[in-house]
């Protein structure tokens, strides 16, 4: 600071700092100053882009949707979810204009078999809400009836409770929900349900709350708790996967664990797939008995690998069909 | 998080605005972060009154360095963190005080980087000796604000009587700038700022 003279009030910095170094040593007045970074600023720093919700939100949203969009089958869900995407920008641009608009209620029940990819949806419903700024944390709470429901009298609330608090700010993800209503008149289930249906009105601006289950056990749970219905706008049905659907999964699981199927592996996996289906209607895991059977190939591979002395790159890569064939076995 | 700078004369309304601003947003007490010029932080926790009692002066040059606060603001579903920070009053003159050059440098070093620069002006001294002064410290900050897109100005003191003739003074002056008239001390006009400030974090 010391190399600025008297005169320096004159010359012009070339440096931000130096001006405002200049400034606090006494050298220049803080107009002179302002002039100097006005002209420097103008063009080293770009003028803000202050748009709320702007094109780098978007393009966050954007991104996030085409994960969505990376799932395979769910078509209705996808179109649903990028309908309420659309719902909620468009209710924040009429805001802007005062226009009159409709309270954001975005309770949901998602209706489907296991493995049909509920808690995947609401995970990424819960993303985009948050870059949405409809949720400020937008992280998913799962918990099912052990978590909610208590041991005696009054403890059911304040598990509850406790499990609420926990996801202000984001979803709170029921699995199995029917079951809170399942034990009949004296079950603690029905505290657990009254506790919810009033956070859900106290703290509507806090949490999303989705209840997801079986579709069969979730209409009947709806229809003997008429208030319910009419809580939840959204009803969203995750229908079960076809075959090729469930094929395209098990594809889609390799690449990503840097895998790859032979085509006599995917007919492997056809067929394990068919004898998973075939043993129980209902038990049957969808995706998730996919993602079993690819890793338990995956094992199996290894250990066919393991006895060879030398492994080549597409050895390790390559599941054959005599990896798959044997998972039906192995679970009986 | 965005953070809102205050920026204007010494003894414009700056802190006052701040505090009476954390309050009207339901805050109750506020812990205050300072940061001198050789970057020592300190943080004190105040209810708005002490704050008020404390920070708030009748003399100019009450606050010498940048004074930052933390407030909350529901939108939404949600409610978002900002920073107001307020800062040293700026003025055309070279101050003989060490500390308050020093924190005039920390003021425009703010408004560099500040998400959001909130611009107040002082009603009561927009005479036109004021408009035909050859350097203006209220005209940079405004030219410096515009360029960045950023900007914000609050005419403060509106409740005082000669202020209403001013304010026409001033937005003949500087026509560009989205303009508030707001009175910090009896807080009018908040419920606008709070509108713009919303739409900005």
């Amino acid at each position: 600071m010391e190399r600025h003279g008297k005169q320096q009030q004159f010359i012009t910095h070339m440096d931000p700092h130096e001006v405002l170094n200049a400034v606090a040593a006494g050298h220049i007045t803080a107009v002179s100053a302002l002039q100097q970074l006005y002209d420097l600023d103008k063009t080293a720093m770009p003028p803000l882009n202050r748009e709320p919700g702007g094109d780098s939100s978007r393009q966050r949203v954007e991104d996030i949707l085409r994960e969505l969009d990376s799932l395979i089958g769910l078509t209705t869900v996808k179109q649903l979810v990028r309908e309420l995407y659309a719902f909620i920008e468009i209710q924040k641009r009429r805001q802007k204009e005062h226009l009159r608009t409709e309270p954001l209620v975005l309770h949901m029940i998602f209706k489907g078999n296991p493995g049909t990819g509920k808690t995947t949806v609401a995970r990424i419903l819960g993303k985009i809400l948050r870059e949405m700024n409809v949720l400020s944390r937008g992280h998913l709470i799962e918990v099912e009836r052990a978590d909610l429901v208590g041991e005696y009298i009054g403890h059911t609330a304040q598990k509850t409770r406790e499990q609420l608090k926990k996801a202000y700010g984001g979803i709170l993800f029921i699995d199995e929900a029917y079951s809170l209503a399942r034990g009949g008149e004296k079950d603690f289930g029905k505290e657990a349900i009254d506790c919810l249906v009033k956070a859900m009105e106290d703290h509507k601006d806090e949490f999303i709350l989705i209840l997801a289950g079986y579709q069969k056990e979730m209409e009947y749970f709806l229809q003997t708790n008429p208030g319910l219905q009419s809580r939840f706008p959204i009803h969203i049905d995750f229908p079960d996967y076809t075959e090729q659907e469930l094929l395209q999964i098990a594809e889609q699981m390799c690449v990503k664990r840097q895998y790859q199927l032979t085509p006599a592996a995917k007919q492997a996996v056809l067929t394990a797939i068919r004898a998973q289906r075939n043993l129980g209607q209902n038990n049957f895991g969808n995706a998730r008995t996919v993602r079993n059977i690819i890793e338990k190939s995956i094992r199996r591979q290894a250990v066919r690998l393991i006895a060879k002395n030398k492994t080549t790159r597409e050895d390790l890569m390559v599941i054959e069909p005599c990896d798959i064939l044997e998972v039906p076995e192995c679970v009986n | 998080m965005r953070e809102l700078v205050v920026v204007g004369r010494p003894n414009s309304g700056k802190t006052l605005f701040c505090l009476n601003f954390a309050e009207y947003l339901g805050t109750k007490t506020v812990d205050v972060t300072f940061r001198t010029f050789d970057d020592l932080l300190t943080c004190r926790h105040f209810t708005v009154a002490e704050a008020r009692r404390e920070l708030v002066s009748i003399v100019q040059h009450k606050t010498r360095c940048v004074q930052s606060l933390v407030l909350k603001m529901p939108l939404g579903k949600t409610t978002v963190n900002f920073k107001l920070t307020d800062t040293c009053g700026i003025s055309e003159t070279i101050h003989s005080s060490d500390t308050i050059r020093q924190g005039m440098a920390q003021t425009l070093s703010a408004v560099r980087f500040a998400d959001f620069v909130i611009h107040i002006i002082d009603l009561t001294i927009v005479t036109p000796e004021f408009i035909n002064a050859p350097a203006n410290i209220d005209q940079e900050i405004y030219r410096y604000g515009l360029a960045r897109r950023n900007y914000l100005l609050l005419a403060n003191k509106i409740d005082l009587p000669e202020a209403k003739n001013n304010l026409r003074r001033l937005l003949s002056f500087l026509p560009q700038a989205p303009l508030l008239p707001i009175s910090a001390l009896y807080r009018k006009g908040f419920k606008e700022v709070r509108k713009y400030v919303a739409r900005n974090i």
